[in-house]
């Protein structure tokens, strides 16, 4: 995000974090990195303020969440890959219908959760789910395009892709029945 | 063995049995043909009300984009909006005169705007090389970047309305009008965007409701989205903002509902 604002990276300190945000709340550190969903939301479950920056508003647009398989699997088994994603857009729908009964779901699993925060979590997550400019789950080329550049500029990919062969939107097109 | 009294008390039973049910079989036939009819009767004049509202709103809804529409494509003519837009582009924002006129452009123009003129929330410019905010009516927005909005994409070549979507910055439901700023050289300089409130779209949605306890209606878009609140629990577009039980479905139980 600095690279793309022209900023230097040495203008700033920078120092490890884990994921104890008491360096933060003690204000030791400006700046915490973190999700909307999860170190966002503690803070103001603390009863923080927080200002959030948004990479997405600074040029920076990268997918947070996505579904993968290997290129066997789509070869010999397209119709199981569908199904799946079918499915799990279906889960995504009833979550998004039900976010308190799927905030007690996650308790099912792990009775350790507060359920105020997993409800809150739901809240927070559904927007991001569902922007309402599209369905559910849509990808579009730039954005796959941007992370590859990102990650090539950051030295985390050895050499550049052929990125439409990287992800595919077929199944969600048979889903949608989108071109 | 059975007397006579007895026979003939079986066969007046019988008789009336018989009568009773000759009279109740036509009554209850025409009952359920009554009923039935009385049935299609409500349900089609619920669809004709509601063809007729869904119209009525459609209208009201078109004239209010219309004005929003109309209302930046006349700021974004304003001469002088031009001028500094201009100049805004091609100076460094740490310039005391990019700080001198973006102040110019929020108290002589955008804030005389928003509180002259109902129906927008903020107002903004954006770079038309890189959708950065210029300038907003919200400083706090300024230097963002919206360079993938489609109000930005299209907001360059003509007046474009977004469609509803959910605003991570402001954490609800926005529709962000957009048109092309042309410097005085006729080049497109940027984009003059209006956030629009909401809340207007909220109160056509919902005149006409009140009258009755329980119909409400309420605006979803192509995907599914809320775009206006219930009537009955307050910030549930904001707190929900989808819909996913296949067309609309009211938030509150037993409520009569209206997709438009």
């Amino acid at each position: 995000m600095m690279n793309r604002l022209g900023l230097d990276p040495d203008s700033v300190i920078q120092v490890d974090a884990g994921y104890d945000m008491s360096p933060f709340y003690e204000r030791e550190v400006d700046i915490w990195h973190g999700f909307l969903t999860d170190e966002v939301l503690s803070a103001r479950e603390k009863g923080y303020d927080v200002n959030v920056i948004l990479p997405g508003y600074y040029g920076v647009h990268l997918y947070g969440m996505t579904i993968f398989t290997t290129e066997k699997m789509i070869r010999k088994n397209p119709e199981l890959v569908e199904r799946f994603l079918r499915a799990t857009l279906r889960g995504h729908r009833w979550a998004i219908d039900n976010p308190s009964e799927a905030a007690m779901l996650a308790l099912k699993y792990n009775p350790e959760l507060d359920i105020e925060h997993e409800k809150a979590f739901m809240q927070a997550i559904i927007p991001l789910i569902h922007t309402g400019e599209d369905q559910i789950g849509w990808m579009e080329a730039d954005v796959w395009e941007e992370t590859h550049n990102i990650l090539l500029e950051q030295g985390l990919l050895e050499g550049p892709l052929d990125v439409d062969k990287v992800y595919t939107t077929e199944f969600l097109q048979n889903i949608y029945g989108k071109n | 063995m059975k007397s006579e009294s007895d026979t003939r008390f079986r066969l007046g039973s019988k008789l009336i049995i018989l009568f009773l049910l000759i009279s109740t079989i036509p009554l209850t036939i025409t009952g359920f043909i009554q009923f039935y009819l009385a049935r299609q009767r409500i349900k089609q004049d619920t669809m004709n009300h509601l063809y007729l509202m869904s119209t009525l709103k459609e209208t009201q809804l078109r004239r209010w984009v219309e004005d929003g529409k109309r209302s930046i494509r006349e700021l974004a003519r304003r001469p002088l909006i031009r001028e500094y837009t201009k100049i805004l582009t091609l100076t460094d924002p740490l310039d005391p005169q990019h700080q001198k006129l973006k102040t110019k452009i929020r108290e002589e123009h955008f804030n005389p705007t928003l509180e002259e003129e109902r129906g927008s929330l903020e107002l903004f410019i954006l770079d038309a090389e890189n959708g950065k905010i210029l300038v907003s009516s919200e400083k706090k927005h300024e230097g963002m970047y919206r360079e993938r909005e489609p109000y930005f994409l299209e907001g360059k070549n003509s007046t474009f309305v977004q469609n509803a979507y959910y605003s991570m910055l402001l954490e609800q439901p926005a529709m962000t009008i957009a048109t092309p700023v042309k410097s005085p050289d006729v080049d497109v300089a940027a984009v003059l965007a209006a956030r629009v409130d909401l809340h207007e779209m909220k109160e056509i949605m919902m005149q006409g409701t009140e009258l009755s306890e329980t119909e409400e209606t309420y605006l979803v878009n192509r995907f599914n989205f809320f775009v206006t609140e219930s009537r009955f629990e307050p910030d549930y577009a904001h707190k929900k903002g989808h819909l996913y039980r296949g067309g609309a479905v009211s938030p509150s139980k037993n409520k009569r509902r209206r997709s438009v």
